[in-house]
């Protein structure tokens, strides 16, 4: 009942969200892309992260006219707003070394700038971003109860590694891959909520911003040459976001820094610090979130995160698969398992097996009986079950059926609320050595057991012969009313 | 960026633009040339290079936003509350001391617009001078070059 209810939850929260998770996780994984790229870029900072200011500063004396602005976009992109010696403002991407222009501001892919623009408002401006907002939180309650889920059938927390029962390959792999991606996904959903929240304005306001102008005092009024500013020669190119250069040789106008850590006012004749600001810890924090989300700056999480966008494809086709044929099934099993008094569990490889099963089940509700089918791995905790049938095959060399594997070790770790009868039939042929070798298995594992009585000994079939089967079946019909009259 | 088009016949003056410490997210700004008859005539810059936002500056999208000309040379990046950027204005010297005016539109998206946040008459004396703004804009500064 529990599982059921976080199953249902789970698919319920992916039927309202599913179409934006697609959407997203399309362009997440195409975006994934893009930190990766800059990454090998030429004018990534990373190529001179070491260098000082004034090794740049003395570059760009050389090269430019006038230097207004040094802006490393992103903490990766060196970008210079300058007056070219032939007169003309110019805004571009740098080489960090030499300061030499490589690429103007609008060469930006466009693929990349479409596939953000549909990730974040899905062109839907502030609507887009609230629905791509709430989409985020879903994701966020859908990866909760994907673990849940994956808690309960590993039967616990600690055995959440464990080897996974296999039923059918979308089963598997949605349970095999999630156990790998669910927290990456926490992370993401979490990120992206964080992200949309703070762009409506949701999270506590940032520390008021300081009116720095009022506060200098200009106290120190030696002059050095700028590449020559102590300050200018210890900082190092990854430590700055941006160096505004003054704006008139005026004495009012100054060098204002901004650091990844806080921002300072700097004298634009001799270096002295007027003023030094911290950046405050909201700032701070949403640029962590923002790089979380991105992965921006490690081109080894962006691969992280762009497996955890091709998984969650793979989580919808999956997890639409498992509820189609979850349905499917539920037409087959007119009853529930919780609701029904004879449990008849198959252990089939090829689906011969099922077929009997089938055509008792039908004969048994014809007479009034509650029934339900399963596959033998399937075993629970079955509320009312009185009567447990097992008819299995053999697979290989003695082995169970790929839908058998995890029932002897269920069953085993599994305690019935009340005592049950049970009936075993064995399908196989005489022509093997090992003739039945699991149906024996499965007998014996109960007979140990002292949750249930055998109400007929384990019956061996021969070459699928129906005769044998029906009759078997008559005989546990009269067999199980005698016990209940008792 | 390149935009050597007719620059050389052009006055160009450095412009600081500091903006107020308000919150939220990058504004939009457009410096737009209006004629005598109060009308907008060229746009001269913008700041904000996302044209998806450009409807949220009304008054100048009424201008801009039939033609959508290509802002070639003259857009650069949003900046946010305590920011401040440095450009590059150029301006037709034959435009001067004739009875223009040059205006600065801002705008933050889900927030505010003013529609004449600095706007002062085009002549040589204002060329150089500093203007307190009424929004996002906290003041303008200009300096020929």
């Amino acid at each position: 009942m529990i599982q059921s209810f976080w199953r249902r939850i789970h698919l319920l929260l992916v039927i309202f969200s599913f179409l934006f998770l697609l959407i997203t996780s399309i362009t997440g994984a195409i975006l994934s892309f893009e930190p990766i790229q800059n990454g090998l870029s030429e004018c990534h900072i990373d190529r001179a992260g070491e260098s000082s200011l004034s090794d740049l500063i003395i570059q760009l004396e050389k090269r430019y006219d006038e230097v207004f602005e040094i802006k490393i976009e992103e903490n990766e992109f060196l970008q210079l707003s300058v007056i070219t010696n032939e007169g003309d403002f110019e805004t571009f991407y740098a080489d960090p070394k030499t300061g030499e222009k490589l690429a103007e501001i609008e060469e930006r892919s466009e693929l990349f700038t479409f596939a953000r623009t549909l990730h974040r408002s899905l062109f839907l401006g502030n609507t887009g971003r609230l629905i791509i907002g709430v989409t985020a939180f879903l994701l966020l309650l859908i990866a909760i109860s994907g673990t849940v889920l994956i808690i309960k059938r590993q039967l616990g927390i600690k055995y959440f590694f464990k080897r996974i029962r296999r039923d059918n390959f979308h089963q598997y792999w949605h349970i095999w891959l999630g156990r790998f991606s669910l927290a990456i996904i926490v992370i993401i959903s979490f990120t992206g909520f964080y992200l949309s929240m703070d762009r409506f304005g949701m999270l506590p306001d940032k520390g008021e911003i300081k009116d720095n102008m009022s506060e200098i005092s200009f106290t120190d009024s030696s002059f050095l040459m700028k590449e020559n500013f102590e300050l200018f020669q210890t900082l190092k190119l990854s430590n700055i976001q941006s160096v505004q250069f003054p704006f008139s040789p005026d004495k009012e106008d100054y060098f204002q820094l901004k650091l990844l850590e806080k921002d300072i006012i700097v004298n634009q004749f001799n270096g002295q610090i007027l003023s030094s600001e911290p950046i405050d810890n909201t700032t701070l924090w949403e640029i962590f979130m923002y790089n979380l989300h991105t992965g921006k700056g490690s081109i080894s999480w962006s691969l992280v995160l762009c497996f955890a966008s091709l998984s969650i494809l793979f989580f919808i086709f999956s997890g639409f698969k498992m509820t189609f044929k979850r349905l499917k099934g539920k037409k087959e099993n007119p009853f529930k398992a919780k609701k029904s008094r004879i449990i008849i569990l198959v252990g089939s490889q090829g689906g011969a097996t099922f077929r009997f099963a089938k055509e008792f089940q039908k004969q048994l509700i014809q007479s009034g009986q509650k029934v339900f089918v399963d596959d033998l791995s399937s075993y629970e905790v079955y509320d009312r079950m009185e009567q447990l049938i097992i008819m299995t095959s053999t697979y290989g060399d003695g082995e169970a059926p790929t839908n058998s594997k995890e029932f002897l070790q269920r069953f085993g770790e599994i305690q019935q609320k009340k005592k049950f009868n049970h009936a075993i039939v064995g399908f196989g042929s005489t022509d093997y050595f090992k003739f039945c070798q699991f149906a024996k298995d499965v007998s014996f594992a109960l007979e140990q057991s002292n949750q249930s009585k055998a109400l007929l000994p384990l019956k061996l079939i021969n070459k699928q012969s129906v005769s044998e089967f029906e009759s078997w079946c008559l005989k546990w019909v009269d067999q199980m009313q005698i016990t209940s009259k008792k | 960026m390149a935009s050597s088009f007719a620059s050389s016949s052009y006055k160009k003056y450095k412009c600081l633009i500091q903006m107020t410490n308000y919150e939220g997210e990058g504004a939009y700004i457009v410096v737009s040339l209006i004629n005598p008859k109060g009308q907008y005539e060229k746009t001269v810059y913008v700041q904000g290079d996302d044209s998806e936002w450009y409807y949220e500056i009304t008054s100048w999208w009424k201008f801009y936003g039939k033609k959508r000309k290509k802002l070639d040379g003259i857009t650069g990046s949003t900046i946010s509350g305590g920011e401040r950027s440095m450009v590059v204005l150029q301006i037709d010297p034959i435009k001067i001391n004739k009875g223009y005016k040059l205006r600065f539109e801002s705008a933050v998206e889900a927030k505010n617009y003013y529609k004449q946040d600095v706007e002062f008459s085009l002549t040589t004396a204002n060329l150089q001078k500093k203007y307190n703004g009424k929004g996002f804009i906290r003041y303008v500064r200009l300096f020929p070059q």
